[in-house]
């Protein structure tokens, strides 16, 4: 009944654990040495400054995911937030003060993330396909509203994606502050285990005595306030809001980087920490790539190759992990 | 049935007529059975004879569509999972009810968790879940060397344990086992059967549901035969052999073979 | 699964290589273009002259295409902006949602000069492109010219008109100066078709319209792709082509052919690879010598004021050997800055087979 690991094996453990900051540190080097102003204090501020934004998607996904569902709907609830604000505030009612438009699109992201609570969580609905169905709306509202964009945005709203304190931009304390708030909700209160148990066995959540429909509802909506604040930071990254506002590949992304980050996509498992890391590892590698000087089309190959890379890393190291875990688990003698 | 004898205490769990549908399937019909204080009943019988559902519905995951449940005599609505708690039923699942992802302690007051601090600012006690953990695995003698490991690295009759320690945290009065023993070896049957002895030691009743017929003839004080969705025959330990219990199980799928022992 | 870390690593190595190439040694100037969208022959000889020209003067270059999507247009600029480019050059997707790439542009004191598509923002230095409105118009005084002839004196008719995308800044103008001068004419029926300055849209669009008003007497094509789409509509609903006054602005591969057989009686063409090559010249000129280099309102620049040609053969020709392309331009002002208002080339019948005509050249493959 061996229960202690040895010192070497807790290390293996500890680096396994958190490879995915190996990976980013890796990559990091890799473009640092190949590419000349990479390894620069302006460049890592940047980088940081670009992964703000996708970073509150990617975090917003990572909660849905460990809840054992997915949305596909999250960017698209960016841009319509960010649309819907900057058209109240600029255009529909001039005199609103700057910072109701801040409260405004998290209020607004949260209600369209509640419409997929409903659908998923009170209707029943798979999350696939609602949020499928929630995408396509969110998208073409956002169009209705305005179909080329709104650039006179006041500095209010562009103040948290785009203002700086001390030359450091605001918008990466936030993503942090966020990451860390998250972190905090999933593994020091009731509602994070609930979370997480949902999504690893939600039968077993149900029958101990965890409201499903609740849970579900809430964890859609704070997804969508989440995306709301994404939106805020997208505007001030662009410091205007063109109406394709967080499309494009911006799901996709939010995908990739809850996935390298050790969100697994059946549910249950990830952390907010593991997350971080994997949107960092978007942010190096999209400005890495951008600023190589080869072909658009070659870079966009690129980059889902070495998105490849992290992501079999990342899967190599699960099972490693695994297996440490398993050598020691603690049993109480024979195979029970 | 008898009526109750006034004089002595109604059951602590009594079910009457209790009807389920799942759709055009009826699940339960008019199960009716009584458990005793401290009373350990085996409730057996074949696929599909209803025993999960009215598990289920005892435990307050699914609600009845017809029927009345009492407890202690009086009558309650049994709506939730939450409700059933709050009167002390505690069930042990089939399948563990148990998150891998998860650790130990986590797992033992999952749905439950104590906290600190008040309203908004109410986090996790994790120290004091810890050690409430440790506690308990302890005191039922299971080696689990951390309750801050994950759940999956577990073997299955260790999180049976686990399960069963949570149920008498929450000191029940009844706990219900769904299939306890399926799936695990023979030391953990052991195991299982040590711990429902202990549960009727320190008055806690318990409804034991299994294929297993020798392990339910070794615990059980009495046994509830269930066939398609009703019950079919109700008899003490002395009564019956483990050959009956066989025969009765076979026998319930079978029709016209005779008078089953204690089919009123 | 050390299978899958192996993998990783070649994946990692595989990429390493491009990635080590592509970092250039320093050079003179860092320039960047960052173009709307790369979709037709136009387009892309529009991006690789940039690049042709700016590596004849050993110029550091990044092209980067929008791909139509506004938010991805401020990003590359960021990007480009970050990875430390002196001077953009940029044809914007969206003249209004483009702003914010001037105000990056001007905090990191980058200038920025637009071609093709312009910004509306003053802060922009220059803009190299001519007007699609005064082309629409031009075009349209050709065609009530026609209309009149045909109808002895009264410009009536039916009339086509082949529209880009809605919204976009290129379609609105190009149609704008088309409508100032026919809706002076109540008596022309105008029949509006939307191609999204493509030909298959162009053809379905078309059809669809023609189905309904067989019977048309003239063509106006915002753009090339367009009218060989409408083209092959008439052809497939047995209209003769001949018989249609078709007009169109842009002389692409696709409609010189046809100049030739006479089913598109003229285009006026804009030479693509010297937009590109004009604002690189500027730019480059304005980070050597500042305002200085940049033209005044009002002057007039001929093809032997301004030297392009490198004698460096690109696709086989001499991309900026013919000023005739662009000359004479005039130097207006649009949006509160500077507008390098290049000529534009009517080509007919008569000169389909220039070999200065951008169409006649054979681009490699992209």
């Amino acid at each position: 009944m061996d229960g202690a690991r040895t010192i070497v094996e807790r290390a293996q453990l500890l680096v396994v654990e958190n490879l995915i900051w190996a990976i980013l540190v890796a990559v990091f080097l890799a473009f640092s040495i190949a590419l000349p102003h990479f390894f620069t204090l302006q460049n890592v501020h940047f980088i940081l400054y670009v992964a703000s934004a996708i970073g509150l998607l990617v975090f917003a996904e990572s909660l849905v995911l460990i809840s054992g569902s997915m949305d596909l709907s999250i960017a698209h609830v960016a841009g319509l937030s960010s649309m819907l604000v900057g058209a109240l505030t600029i255009q529909w009612i001039p005199g609103m003060p700057g910072w109701t438009g801040i409260v405004l699109i998290v209020v607004v992201g949260a209600m369209l993330g509640s419409v997929n609570g409903t659908l998923i969580g009170w209707l029943g609905i798979n999350p696939f396909l609602a949020t499928l169905s929630t995408f396509l709306m969110y998208d073409w509202l956002t169009f209705c509203i305005n179909r080329g964009a709104i650039s006179r945005v006041s500095p209010a709203l562009t103040f948290l994606g785009g203002g700086r304190i001390l030359g450091v931009f605001v918008a990466i304390a936030v993503m942090l502050a966020v990451c860390a708030l998250l972190g905090f909700v999933l593994t020091r209160t009731r509602f994070g285990g609930w979370v997480k148990a949902m999504g690893g066995n939600p039968q077993a959540a149900q029958m101990l005595g965890i409201n499903l429909p609740w849970m579900n509802f809430w964890v859609f909506t704070i997804a969508g306030a989440l995306s709301g604040l994404s939106g805020l930071l997208f505007i001030g990254y662009l410091a205007s809001i063109p109406s394709t506002i967080a499309g494009g590949d911006d799901i996709f992304l939010a995908f990739a980087g809850a996935i390298i980050g050790g969100v697994s996509l059946k549910g249950g498992e990830g952390s907010m920490a593991g997350a971080l890391g994997g949107v960092l590892l978007l942010g190096v590698i999209d400005t890495g790539t951008a600023m190589t000087l080869i072909q658009p089309a070659v870079r966009g190959f690129l980059n889902g190759l070495i998105l490849l890379a992290a992501i079999l890393v990342n899967k190599y190291r699960l099972e490693l992990r695994d297996r440490i875990l398993a050598a020691h688990p603690g049993t109480s003698g024979a195979a029970v | 049935m008898s009526a109750p004898d006034p004089g002595r205490p109604p059951p602590l769990l009594s079910l009457r007529g209790i009807e389920k549908w799942y759709g055009e399937v009826h699940a339960l019909r008019g199960v009716t059975l009584q458990v005793a204080r401290g009373e350990v009943l085996g409730l057996i019988g074949d696929n599909g004879a209803g025993k999960s559902t009215l598990i289920k519905v005892v435990s307050g995951v699914v609600r009845r569509d017809g029927g009345q449940v009492l407890w202690n005599g009086r009558e309650v609505a049994l709506r939730s999972v939450r409700e059933a708690q709050a009167l002390g039923i505690e069930t042990v699942h089939q399948d563990r009810a148990v998150v891998g992802t998860l650790d130990v302690a986590r797992n033992v007051f999952l749905g439950r968790e104590p906290t600190r601090g008040i309203g908004l600012f109410r986090v996790l006690d994790r120290r004091r879940m810890a050690r409430d953990a440790q506690a308990l695995l302890r005191d039922l003698r299971l080696h689990i060397p951390s309750v801050h490991q994950e759940a999956r690295f577990c073997s299955g009759g260790e999180m049976q344990g686990v399960a069963i320690a949570r149920a008498m945290h929450y000191q029940a009065s009844l706990v219900i086992l769904d299939e306890p023993t399926t799936a695990l070896a023979v030391t953990g049957v052991q195991t299982v059967l040590r711990f429902i002895r202990r549960l009727r030691q320190e008055g806690i009743a318990c409804l034991f549901v299994t294929h297993n017929l020798h392990d339910v003839h070794a615990v059980a004080d009495r046994f509830v035969v269930m066939a398609r969705g009703a019950v079919v025959a109700s008899l003490r330990r002395e009564e019956a052999s483990v050959d009956d219990l066989v025969r009765l199980q076979l026998g319930s799928e079978a029709a016209g073979r005779g008078p089953l022992p204690g089919t009123a | 699964m050390r299978k899958a870390l192996l993998l990783a690593a070649a994946a990692l190595l595989a990429a390493s290589a491009p990635i080590a190439r592509g970092a250039e040694r320093a050079a003179p100037f860092f320039i960047g273009l960052d173009t709307k969208t790369v979709t037709n022959a136009w387009e892309g000889y529009f991006q690789d002259s940039f690049e042709w020209y700016a590596k004849d003067h050993h110029d550091r270059f990044q092209a980067e295409e929008a791909g139509g999507d506004p938010a991805r247009q401020i990003t590359q600029c960021r990007q480009m902006i970050n990875s430390g480019v002196q001077g953009l050059v940029v044809s914007a997707q969206d003249a209004e949602a483009a702003k914010p790439i001037v105000s990056f542009a001007t905090g990191a004191h980058i200038p920025v000069f637009t071609a093709d598509a312009d910004i509306d923002s003053p802060g922009v230095k220059m803009y190299v492109g001519f007007s699609g409105e005064r082309a629409g118009q031009e075009l349209a005084e050709h065609l009530v010219d026609y209309l009149r002839t045909k109808f002895h004196g009264q410009v009536q008719g039916t009339v086509l008109e082949m529209q880009g995308p809605p919204g976009g800044a290129s379609s609105i103008q190009r149609s704008k100066g088309f409508h100032d001068v026919i809706d002076n004419y109540p008596q022309v029926k105008v029949i509006e078709a939307v191609g999204d300055f493509q030909e298959a849209p162009g053809k379905t669009a078309a059809l669809e319209v023609l189905r309904a008003n067989p019977h048309i007497d003239a063509c106006y094509s915002a753009n090339g792709p367009m009218a060989v789409g409408a083209v092959g509509a008439m052809r497939d609903l047995n209209i003769d082509p001949s018989k249609v006054y078709t007009i169109t602005i842009d002389a692409t591969p696709g409609v010189l052919p046809l100049i030739r057989s006479g089913d598109i009686r003229m285009a006026l063409d804009q030479p693509p690879a010297y937009y590109t090559a004009i604002a690189a010249h500027y730019l480059t000129a304005y980070l050597r010598e500042g305002e200085a280099a940049l033209p005044r309102e009002g002057q007039t620049i001929d093809a032997s004021a301004l030297h392009l040609d490198t004698q460096v053969k690109h696709a086989g020709v001499y991309p900026w050997a013919d000023g005739s392309a662009w000359a004479p331009a005039k130097i207006t002002r649009e949006y509160g800055h500077l507008w390098f208002q290049t000529g534009a080339v009517l080509v007919t019948k008569a000169n389909a087979g220039a070999p200065y005509l951008w169409a006649n050249v054979k681009l490699p493959p992209a």
